[in-house]
């Protein structure tokens, strides 16, 4: 009878403990409502190279206190939510923390104080959204124009609009770059400050892309590092419309400087930007503005030498900044 | 009884003979008497000269015809008006007129149309009408189609045929060939220098009078020693150069062979043109140049500074230089005046100029021509087909001169078009439309006649002269070691034929 028991015991012991090592391995395999969805098709989750992957850091009470544009972004959204009663200065400080708790308790959370991504989401109680669908496209070459002054991402079918978004650009210090790309990738993003869906570009000096956000009410501002935000319900539609090369045109001011080097296929810049727009205004076909000096402007730089009498090297010295008018 | 038929049918055939020859003769000088048709006298005749098209082709108005254009995309718009858009009006006012023809055009890059001809001919897949600059070689081929039953000598009532004086005489020079015409002549190019007038005025230079007469090389030499004097103790950086020229491959030397008469390397024959006094002449002008210190140091890289030095008035005279580098001079005057955009404290007064010739000698000024011209093509399309290209080629040489002159400073064909299309604007003074004028009176195009000639001296300018140039231009070749060195070359290119 007793050794029955032993072993009945032994038995449920190892069972408990083998069970609870492997707990968080069967919790991490189960999809919970509201979050990301399997991917169904081929994608490949990868976290986005983008220039906007400052980490969002957790916020908390702390000595010394935390400080920073999060902390005053965080004040910000408290007040206008009615939480926040102090000075936005920036500082994770006693009544930020108050308020933080005084949120949770307000959505149902525990009341921990710690801000997390989580709580950014909870925080976003924008209007309600009613997005009207899109019917059938019609047939037809699908472009994106994004207009980084009046904040406007627009679908088309050849030169028919379909739909425009609202977004948010790059900041002051971290503009949008202006040009003409197109879609090199697109991700089901994990979330934060991606938000649920990514589609990078073929910007050659950093990696930009559009993607959605973990802070809508930052839509309709200059807000990100240069990428271009969108609301994720919003870009999650986008994402199934558009593919893989689709053409992206940011426009904005134009690309301006001067061009200080001698330009040669396999440069890429600013400056070859800038020769591009020349030679387009010059009626040369340079291809898109999207700062890589490849093969279609190296043919047009020889045609712009041959026309106005120069050798026809492909390469830009200074007799071409001069036909150009850039000298 | 027999005898007496005999008699009869031997009168009715004498005298149907002697109507036939009476109402021929009539024909033939009245044509409009007679509609076109192959048994009409005028076009019987063409066909025993040897000219299958003429104005008495009859075209059968319920057949349908295709034509095929090869053109160069022209880079240039003016609001929104481009080089399409006027190919397409051309193409609408023929079909007007036959609507029967379909027209489809291509039109290739700046300077490859050339190639592709070369090619499409050796395939015999000429397109109908390819106009470019003019390449006599073509016509070897047996494709072109010759045009002297379209030119006439004094205007026609009876038949669309051209007055060859409508045309400036050295267009139809550059278009002949075996006492043939090969092309509608359509525009005509001048190889030139330019010069800075305000500079060489402080030099000495009579620029008007060199405008008109042209310059030899000791001219050039006493500019430079004058410019030398004045520039005395001035620090390199901001000194003036009385030549700064395009070192690249063969293009000064070219300009300046063909002022001597020389324009082609080899002659039809296969004689080497340039060798002698008068290949050394130019090169030991050059060397002169840079012995008194003419050009920018390093010689060979001065091409790179070429505009720079011209823009901040620091080249007197730059070189060689096309239609485009009016076109640049125009461009640049209008983004200096309509944006008030500060043009620099130097004084700049553009001006084109004869290229020098020797010392002693006369210069000769050499021009390019485009034109239009007419091929047939094997199995696709015979003699109405041709005349059909023929009368929209001839349409089409006329348009693309006048729109192009108000574009680039080049001189249309036809003397009266000059009134209407050729711009002053495109020429920043009388002086320089004067002497655009007077070389495309006087000048002449080198073309190889034979595509072997024309492909021996590609050869010999890629493979022997221009990299002789290179060395020249680095000083470690002569002029004496420059033409022997050359002399072999064409010698054992010659007996490897």
């Amino acid at each position: 009878m007793c050794s029955r028991i032993l072993w009945s015991a032994i038995v449920f012991l190892t069972i408990l403990v083998v069970t609870a090592l492997n707990l968080p391995l069967v919790v991490s395999t189960v999809t919970f409502p509201g979050s990301v969805e399997a991917n169904p098709g081929n994608y490949q989750i990868t976290v986005p190279k983008c220039e906007c992957s400052s980490a969002y850091r957790s916020l908390y009470l702390t000595h010394p206190h935390l400080r920073g544009y999060d902390v005053a972004e965080l004040q910000e959204r408290l007040l206008s939510l009615g939480f926040f009663r102090g000075k936005v200065d920036g500082v994770f400080g006693v009544s930020t923390d108050t308020a933080v708790r005084e949120f949770q308790k307000a959505v149902s959370m525990e009341p921990t104080g710690l801000v997390t991504d989580s709580i950014w989401l909870r925080m976003a109680t924008g209007p309600s959204r009613t997005l009207p669908a899109i019917a059938e496209l019609p047939p037809g070459e699908r472009r994106i124009t994004v207009d980084v002054n009046r904040l406007v991402l627009t679908l088309y079918v050849e030169d028919e609009v379909i739909k425009k978004y609202p977004i948010a650009i790059g900041k002051w210090r971290t503009p949008t770059p202006i040009g003409e790309f197109v879609i090199i990738s697109k991700d089901y993003a994990p979330g934060g400050a991606f938000g649920t869906r990514w589609m990078g570009l073929n910007v050659p000096w950093g990696g930009y892309g559009i993607h959605g956000t973990n802070k809508p009410w930052s839509i309709g501002s200059a807000a990100s590092a240069g990428c271009i935000r969108m609301f994720n319900e919003d870009v999650e539609e986008l994402f199934e419309l558009v593919t893989v090369k689709t053409q992206v045109e940011i426009i904005g001011e134009e690309p301006g400087g001067d061009i200080t080097r001698a330009l040669k296929i396999g440069d890429m810049g600013h400056d070859v930007q800038v020769l591009q727009l020349y030679l387009r205004r010059g009626a040369f076909d340079a291809g898109p503005l999207d700062g890589r000096f490849g093969a279609r402007v190296e043919a047009a730089v020889r045609e712009m030498q041959k026309l106005y009498g120069l050798s026809p090297t492909g390469r830009v010295g200074v007799n071409e900044l001069y036909v150009l008018g850039l000298r | 009884m027999f005898g007496k038929a005999l008699k009869v049918a031997l009168v009715v055939l004498i005298i149907s003979l002697l109507g036939i020859i009476i109402y021929a003769t009539v024909v033939f000088n009245r044509p409009e008497l007679m509609p076109p048709g192959p048994y009409h006298p005028r076009a019987l005749v063409s066909e025993w000269q040897g000219y299958s098209v003429h104005p008495w082709v009859k075209i059968d108005p319920t057949k349908q015809y295709t034509l095929r254009i090869w053109g160069t995309r022209w880079p240039m718009f003016r609001d929104g008006y481009g080089y399409d858009d006027l190919v397409e009006e051309v193409i609408d006012e023929f079909q007007a007129g036959y609507p029967n023809v379909d027209v489809e055009y291509v039109l290739l890059p700046l300077d490859e149309v050339g190639k592709a001809m070369a090619e499409a001919v050796e395939n015999s897949t000429p397109p109908n009408i390819c106009i470019a600059l003019f390449d006599p070689s073509l016509v070897e081929s047996g494709l072109v189609v010759p045009i002297n039953m379209f030119i006439c000598d004094e205007p026609r009532v009876d038949i669309k045929a051209t007055p060859a004086t409508d045309f400036e005489l050295s267009s139809l020079q550059a278009v002949s060939a075996d006492n043939r015409l090969w092309a509608w002549p359509s525009w005509i190019a001048v190889k030139a220098w330019a010069g800075n007038a305000a500079i060489l005025r402080e030099a000495g230079i009579d620029v008007e009078r060199v405008m008109l007469y042209g310059w030899s090389y000791e001219d050039i030499l006493t500019m430079v020693a004058t410019l030398r004097a004045r520039e005395a103790g001035v620090p390199e950086q901001y000194m003036t150069y009385g030549l700064v020229l395009d070192t690249t491959a063969t293009h000064v030397l070219d300009t300046l062979m063909e002022a001597t008469g020389r324009g082609l390397v080899l002659s039809e024959d296969g004689d080497l043109m340039w060798q002698g006094e008068a290949i050394k002449s130019s090169l030991s002008f050059l060397e002169d140049v840079k012995a008194i210190k003419g050009f920018p140091e390093p010689v060979h890289m001065m091409t790179e500074r070429m505009l720079e030095l011209f823009w901040t008035g620091r080249a007197a005279v730059i070189g060689p230089v096309g239609p485009g580098f009016l076109r640049h001079v125009r461009e640049r005057q209008d983004r200096i005046t309509g944006s008030g955009v500060f043009s620099g404290k130097e004084t700049v007064e553009p001006v084109l100029l004869p290229v020098p010739h020797p010392t002693g000698g006369m210069g000769s000024r050499c021009i390019t021509v485009h034109a239009a011209a007419i091929f047939t093509c094997p199995g696709k399309g015979g003699a109405d087909t041709a005349y059909l290209a023929v009368r929209l080629a001839e349409a089409l040489a006329r348009k693309e001169a006048l729109w192009l002159a108000g574009e680039l400073p080049v001189v249309p064909a036809r003397t009266e078009d000059r009134q209407h299309g050729f711009e002053p604007v495109t020429v920043p003074d009388g002086a320089s439309r004067r002497f655009l004028l007077g070389a495309a009176a006087s000048g002449r195009m080198y073309r190889n006649l034979s595509s072997e000639m024309k492909e021996k001296e590609r050869i010999l300018r890629e493979q022997e002269i221009s990299p002789m140039m290179n060395l020249f231009w680095r000083g470690t070749l002569n002029p004496d070691e420059f033409e022997r060195r050359l002399f072999e070359s064409a010698s054992h290119a010659t007996k490897n034929q």
